[in-house]
């Protein structure tokens, strides 16, 4: 899959974040990003998405979010037919190897750790989508 | 208690603080602040318009970072990052920067510092905010870092509010 196909969603509470994120996923040529502030928020795209014929191809979800966190939003993906398979990938602030190993547990697929940089972002979309990922 | 490593003042503390900084601002917002001598003291005060604190802890140490902002650095880093302007270092999105930034440098820190044999835990970020604020770390000791980049300033000040010696097993 190309990059300029690719449909991210971001979640995270924090603005700041959600734009660091999108700052580096337009450096590396993807531009089709959606954005939601919390778990609920990004369960309710998820299914919207779905019921448009469509769906995410990445997820790239934070830990600690009001409403519902990150591993809650983890568990309905990955208890979802339709998009278990879809790539998830967990942000953390700290490279806490308990957390990590939670939303591996969970079934997370990836995780990133912050600071992160767009060569560390293209790595992990070339991890799921292949080397066609790397071709803008 | 089984013997423990400690958090010592020292060159590799310094060398751990610069690095949490410099890692973040280089990766994250392409900005390359140099930091400059250290200075040890007891009575450590730095004034800034925004603040960013996040408690480090283990058993027998307790620790706080503070990372220090005048409104000109804050809203230069943060308006790089939104990609818009800012009327002032009180906007919401400012001040949640903040934290997130405290909480980033703190994260590269506590994971240098734990390669040391410290099992140090993060708290969660606060922020203060209020132009020309001091932030004191009397009585206690304190590390301070003060960083320059392209012309404009920022501390980062570690102080230990309590370090208790290691016991033999």
């Amino acid at each position: 899959m190309s990059k300029d196909k690719i449909n991210v969603l971001i979640v995270d509470d924090f603005e700041m974040v959600r734009m660091m994120l999108k700052n580096a996923l337009n450096g590396i040529g993807i531009k089709n990003i959606t954005e939601a502030t919390n778990g609920k928020q990004a369960k309710d795209m998820v299914l919207e998405k779905l019921n448009s014929g469509a769906k995410f191809d990445i997820i790239f979800s934070d830990w600690n979010m009001p409403e519902m966190d990150g591993l809650e939003f983890l568990k309905f993906c990955k208890g979802h037919d339709q998009i278990k398979k879809t790539p998830f990938v967990m942000v953390t602030a700290e490279s806490e190897s308990s957390f990590i190993m939670e939303a591996v547990r969970a079934g997370a697929d990836d995780y990133l750790v912050k600071p992160f940089s767009p060569m560390l972002i293209d790595k992990k979309l070339s991890r799921f989508f292949g080397n066609e990922a790397k071709a803008i | 208690m089984s013997t423990q490593a400690q958090l010592k003042f020292d060159d590799e503390l310094a060398k751990h603080l610069s690095e949490g900084v410099r890692i973040t601002f280089e990766t994250m917002f392409g900005l390359s602040p140099q930091a400059r001598p250290y200075s040890v003291e007891g009575n450590s005060r730095c004034e800034g318009d925004i603040s960013g604190i996040v408690s480090l802890s283990q058993d027998g140490i307790d620790a706080v970072c503070v990372i220090t902002f005048p409104s000109a650095t804050i809203l230069y880093i943060l308006e790089k990052v939104y990609k818009r302007k800012f009327n002032s270092h009180e906007d919401s999105s400012v001040i949640q920067g903040v934290g997130e930034i405290a909480n980033i440098i703190n994260g590269v820190v506590k994971t240098k510092v734990n390669e040391r044999g410290l099992r140090l835990r993060m708290g969660l970020p606060n922020v203060v905010v209020g132009k020309s604020h001091i932030v004191m770390t009397q009585p206690h000791p304190s590390m301070k870092i003060p960083f320059q980049m392209e012309g404009l300033g920022f501390t980062i000040v570690l102080t230990l509010t309590r370090v208790e010696s290691a016991k033999a097993a």
